[in-house]
């Protein structure tokens, strides 16, 4: 009998089916009732009415973008979700995987006729979750993952087994295994020092250093370098816009941009790479009413939640700021519907995916803190409510969902009574806010919930430890910022925010553990 | 930040005399409970025209005022928030007025007057129990609705009440 084989075979099967189940989080799908009948009552997304005022002006009022139109956006064809793969980095990966991902099928996996159940719809939203929708290597590619120096570059971090979870292996035509992009997975995954997955947290995919990886490579031309880093980040509204000049700059210097912006923090479409954001937590994002550093967008509810991540994925692009459009053919013209070669402009997801989307990520829950209360703590608390951290970090959201105004921006008269103004600067750089496409001139104030597993700190993560926020040398000009620098800085004073520098290191050691506790 | 405030006012005292007296010192505290703690701040620099003689403060004239610019609860960034239109919009409102419109006597230097206290431009009429010592201090407090003056907006942690003393000695012989 020839047992060896089919003994292998089912090993095989076995060990796959436990490294994808090990790699899903179920826990919240679980808890959502499994079998009481749910039907959903899915809002619009692209509701011109409530498209109008979803968004806060920008800084720049005449350049606040003017999204496609709903019948633009409704002819854009649906995304078909197939079923994705995890990618093991190399040396890692099970024997035989690759040659097993050849032959199988491609496979639909989002089918809303099926769900039956919130769960159902919460669990159908976490696949969405991890869906790429690029599968032309937009970021990175077969290549790329399959090459030992690719991680070595990027210092890219690694599941417990072996896997590199910000990327998946997409299946769409059998025998063509190609490597997906964008999933939102790709930013909101962080990988924990020991190797556990964080689903949803702030993120830790370095894809900047991606970026620069690809753009560093001899066949990557340098105008393609300079077009997708005017796509991405050009301005051309504000006054001597850094980013347009960026862009124009040579590829070795674009690519160190790219290379300065450290994990956790990402140069989203129409942030900045000189202005990098830290990359949102979302494990409680149900909570806050608005989203984005900037609060550039409402969330009112669940419509404007699906409005989000319509316009991030990747919409925005094809926004007209003030005559200028991204990815418009000469940045003036949209092209017609469907026939954009942008990713995330030519398709949309259908308002099932967004609305399951929501649905898991409002389902999102923190891990279990392993840092209790104590005296040490409660010390802490009360110096965290003496220091006056209350008022914009207001129990128990710890925020009190609020924007404040930057250095070099006046509230308009109107923006009081329209929306929810803290209006006093921290002082933190504005660079952000002021001179982006997602600028309003306001940075939202963040919650301090889960700061335990986070990193790094402020809205450009400058700082990469919770300790830095309270080290009074980060206000010299001497000081080494301990998370994004920028490229060819040494040095440079991390300001704004400057609460609790003057504290002995006892109260400063028991606010810390106070915050930790969140 | 925070917190809120407020506070002013003054009164004062005696003398039957025309002129107002000299306030050689004063002193405006202020009590607000953010988050189960109390929070103190301080107003200073009050200003005051004063009319009164203890044996007929029904003829008294007090009016007092101290400007916002002064606030001071220890924590410099909230101090310039208080300054912001969401609280006492002091660009616009830049003073703290309180002016009397009746002072009867309740006791041995005991007084009760009704003043107007007029804070971010809103005016309500106040009722300030104060005590005259026969050195010509004066000491008054009075609680206040901080939403009653548009001060901050409801608040799950920061109070509406807010508890005002002030404290106002004039120079002897004045």
């Amino acid at each position: 009998m020839k047992q060896g084989p089919l003994l292998v075979s089912l090993l095989f099967a076995c060990s796959l089916f436990l490294a994808v189940a090990s790699y899903t989080n179920r826990q919240d799908g679980e808890r959502a009732n499994q079998s009481i009948p749910f039907r959903p009552d899915i809002p619009r997304t692209w509701d011109s009415t409530a498209m109008a005022d979803f968004e806060m002006p920008l800084a720049t009022v005449k350049a606040s973008p003017k999204h496609v139109s709903t019948d633009y956006y409704y002819k854009l064809p649906e995304r078909v979700i197939y079923k994705s793969y995890p990618v093991y980095a190399p040396g890692r990966e099970p024997k035989g995987y690759w040659e097993w991902l050849q032959k199988q099928e491609p496979e639909v996996v989002f089918d809303p006729s099926k769900l039956k159940t919130e769960a159902d719809w919460i669990k159908a939203g976490e696949l969405l979750f991890d869906a790429p929708i690029d599968i032309d290597g937009a970021i990175i590619s077969n290549d790329d993952v399959r090459d030992p120096a690719f991680y070595k570059y990027t210092n890219m971090p690694l599941t417990k087994d072996g896997v590199m979870p910000y990327a998946r292996y997409v299946v769409s035509q059998k025998g063509k295994v190609l490597l997906g992009n964008l999933a939102c997975g790709m930013c909101h995954t962080r990988v924990n020092p020991d190797g556990s997955v964080l689903k949803g947290a702030q993120g830790n995919f370095p894809g900047d250093r991606a970026t620069a990886w690809l753009v560093r490579r001899a066949d990557f031309p340098e105008k393609a370098a300079q077009f997708l880093t005017g796509a991405l980040f050009n301005a051309p509204f504000v006054k001597d816009d850094p980013n347009s000049q960026l862009s124009q700059r040579s590829k070795d210097e674009i690519a160190k941009a790219f290379d300065a912006v450290p994990p956790g923090t990402f140069g989203r479409q129409g942030t900045s790479i000189l202005f990098p954001p830290s990359v949102p937590d979302l494990i409680g994002v149900k909570d806050r009413t608005y989203l984005d550093h900037g609060g550039l967008a409402r969330h009112r509810n669940i419509g404007d939640m699906m409005r989000y991540i319509a316009v991030n994925q990747a919409l925005d692009f094809l926004g007209n700021y003030d005559g200028y459009i991204p990815v418009g053919i000469n940045n003036k013209t949209l092209p017609e519907a469907g026939k954009s070669r942008f990713v995330g402009t030519f398709d949309r997801h259908s308002e099932a995916q967004l609305y399951a989307i929501a649905k898991y990520v409002y389902s999102l829950k923190p891990p279990v803190n392993p840092n209790k209360p104590n005296d040490v703590s409660k010390r802490g608390e009360t110096i965290f409510i003496e220091q006056g951290c209350v008022s914009c970090h207001t129990p128990p959201l710890y925020t009190n969902n609020m924007l404040t105004p930057v250095d070099g921006f006046t509230v308009p008269e109107d923006h009081p009574k329209k929306y929810d103004i803290f209006d006093i600067s921290i002082g933190t750089d504005p660079g952000y806010t002021l001179k982006t496409r997602r600028g309003t001139g306001y940075y939202k104030v963040p919650s301090l919930k889960g700061l335990w597993y986070r990193g790094p700190f402020l809205h450009d993560g400058s700082l990469a430890k919770l300790d830095d926020m309270l080290n009074p040398k980060r206000l010299r000009d001497d000081y080494v910022p301990t998370g994004f620098k920028g490229a060819d800085v040494t040095t440079r004073a991390v300001r704004g925010h400057e609460f609790g520098l003057d504290l002995s290191a006892t109260d400063r050691n028991a606010l810390l553990a106070f915050l930790k506790t969140l | 930040m925070k917190l809120l405030l407020w506070c002013q006012l003054l009164y004062l005292f005696v003398n039957p005399i025309l002129v107002g007296p000299k306030v050689e010192e004063s002193e405006i505290r202020f009590q607000i409970v953010n988050a189960g703690l109390t929070v103190n701040g301080t107003l200073s620099g009050m200003e005051a025209d004063i009319l009164f003689d203890p044996q007929h403060p029904e003829q008294a004239s007090i009016r007092a005022s101290v400007p916002v610019k002064t606030i001071q609860t220890g924590i410099s960034l909230r101090d310039k928030h208080l300054q912001k239109p969401d609280y006492f919009d002091a660009e616009k409102n830049p003073t703290i007025t309180l002016t009397s419109k009746t002072i009867r006597k309740t006791g041995s230097g005991t007084y009760e007057g009704i003043f107007s206290l007029t804070m971010k431009g809103i005016q309500h009429d106040v009722k300030l129990p104060f005590t005259v010592s026969p050195k010509n201090e004066f000491i008054g407090n009075l609680k206040v609705n901080r939403l009653d003056y548009s001060l901050g907006k409801s608040s799950l942690i920061l109070a509406d009440e807010v508890a005002i003393t002030i404290r106002a000695k004039l120079a002897e012989g004045s």
